[in-house]
């Protein structure tokens, strides 16, 4: 499988993903923003059908959409910090409307299809080294600030108290998100890349013990998820992106079980593990 | 009544002693006609008082009285409408001696109730703001934790995640981080709520002990009347837009009748 040039750029773009999409959904997921990846993904499809429309790099018209649309949720968030979830909606919604407005004018539509579902087996070499940067810049951002990032999804006006400047620090995160999101359309599929932000996220909770596991374990779970869903999309002909999410859900579904059977003392031996 | 109170007698816990220096100063919060209006309501209207240094204060009062609010106004976080509010003589929005303050967020312990971090990790976070967000902590910094962890009677609870604990252990977490960075100043806002009658001493018999120092001033933001009366040095009533010292002996208010 790995002799192929396709699959190793496949591989090479889906684990870079798999390190710094759940390394930012970590901060995501406990500030109980989980949908923001859906809302950003489907802004980005407004930014591909804009960079079709106006002839720029598709990428970078999902880019500037991400931006815009992150700063969009921060400021209702900001405006209305009791209904945080009203302002993912808003601008789900918004993206939506115009990326479907806009597709109306673009004439071709199989590169905007090609942003729903991606295309990771068919990434280009430039596409390859900007996933690769992009996501090193976000990993580098989420290692660099992960106080700033804990202490605040803690609490933020602790983390006020702490020294921390809460205002930069967002929006720095802003930024990396949106980038990240933003690549991550093109190569698994705007439909599909809010749950690598999420899933391992999830499965992580149940299973991590301290912060610190969690983070490490969200990224053990994405990679271990790409390499089975890209390996058996190689095998069985299977959608890449499809195959990854699903080996996600399916690990989460696992782990949802064990845990289950685990309170319930049918493991024997683990049956008393989570009260040490 | 109180009002002229404000104005003609000497108010519990208003040191007035004029500042010395920031180290000497900094366990002293001094609000001269701060007034704070929300959404063109008023809630705060020219109140003037001081917290003494090295004290326990308790500021009580009704729902939505603005006890929050002051606390805000004081961290800075709120800016008044007019009038000053100082922390050691340092206007309050230009505070940035972080690592000499520790703050106790109102709910604080909820939005811990399924957060997946250990007891350790989050009192740590008390220690950012005196050794920076890149600076590796070590052996040293672990040592300050356990010491924060043994003053408010879990130290061997260090390694449990916070999920596990009980509302009451939760909240001594947080007064753990808070006194982490050995902040000269506590600010608490309403610790206790949520916890029972057992669990709320246990915090107020920590609180206070923690002043007996002199070098450390607390102010705790509480609806509990009567455990202020029993443990706190000072208290300070917010209602009808101002605050009021409650002086000993004197007859509690009709709300808490």
């Amino acid at each position: 499988m790995l002799e192929y040039a396709f699959m190793q750029k496949a591989f090479i773009a889906g684990m870079v993903l798999a390190v710094a999409l759940p390394t930012i959904g970590v901060t995501v997921v406990l500030k109980h923003l989980s949908m923001t990846g859906d809302a950003l993904s489907h802004c980005s499809l407004a930014g591909v059908a804009g960079g079709l429309l106006v002839g720029i790099n598709p990428v970078i018209g999902a880019m500037v959409a991400c931006l815009g649309a992150t700063i969009g949720i921060e400021t209702v968030r900001r405006r209305i910090p009791e209904y945080a979830d009203i302002s993912i909606a808003v601008v789900a919604a918004a993206g939506m409307g115009l990326a479907g407005t806009l597709a109306a004018f673009t004439g071709n539509s199989s590169n905007l299809n090609s942003f729903l579902f991606g295309s990771i087996v068919a990434v280009s070499d430039a596409e390859t080294i900007s996933v690769v940067l992009l996501g090193c810049a976000a990993v580098a951002y989420a290692l660099v600030f992960r106080r700033a990032l804990f202490c605040m999804a803690v609490d933020e006006r602790l983390a006020r108290t702490c020294g921390i400047r809460t205002g930069w620090v967002n929006l720095g995160f802003a930024i990396a998100i949106a980038l990240v999101i933003s690549i991550s359309a093109r190569v698994i599929g705007a439909l599909i890349v809010s749950s690598m932000l999420v899933v391992p996220v999830a499965c992580a909770l149940q299973t991590s013990r301290s912060y610190r596991g969690l983070q490490v374990q969200a990224v053990v779970f994405a990679l271990a998820s790409t390499v089975g869903g890209l390996s058996a999309s190689f095998y069985f002909g299977l959608k890449p992106g499809g195959a990854i999410v699903l080996m996600e859900t399916a690990l989460l579904v696992v782990i949802l079980v064990g845990r289950g059977m685990i309170a319930k003392g049918k493991l024997g031996p683990f049956a008393d593990r989570r009260y040490r | 009544m109180t009002g002229a109170l404000m104005q003609d007698e000497t108010l519990a816990g208003c040191g007035n002693a004029p500042v010395q220096s920031l180290d000497d100063a900094l366990a002293a919060v001094q609000a001269e006609h701060v007034a704070f209006r929300f959404g063109g309501r008023m809630v705060l209207d020219a109140c003037s008082f001081s917290v003494q240094g090295g004290r326990f204060t308790a500021l009580v009062g009704d729902n939505g009285a603005g006890k929050s609010t002051l606390v805000r106004l004081i961290i800075g976080e709120l800016a008044p409408c007019s009038g000053s509010l100082s922390i050691g003589g340092i206007p309050s929005n230009k505070f940035a001696s972080w690592e000499k303050l520790g703050y106790v967020p109102q709910d604080g312990s909820a939005g811990l109730r399924g957060f997946p971090a250990t007891v350790e990790e989050t009192v740590r976070i008390g220690l950012y703001a005196l050794r920076g967000l890149l600076r590796p902590l070590g052996r040293s910094g672990h040592w300050q934790v356990q010491d924060a962890l043994r003053e408010v009677g879990l130290e061997d609870l260090s390694r449990r995640k916070l999920s596990d604990l009980s509302g009451g252990q939760r909240q001594r977490v947080l007064l753990a981080r808070a006194l982490a960075g050995n902040p000269e100043l506590l600010i608490l806002d309403e610790p206790t709520s949520g916890i029972d009658a057992e669990g709320s001493d246990a915090f107020f018999n920590v609180v206070s002990g923690l002043c007996t120092s002199g070098r450390r001033t607390v102010i705790m933001v509480t609806h509990d009347l009567e455990r202020a009366r029993r443990y706190a040095d000072e208290i300070m009533v917010v209602e009808d837009h101002r605050v009021y010292a409650l002086r000993e002996g004197e007859k509690e208010r009709s709300y808490y009748a």
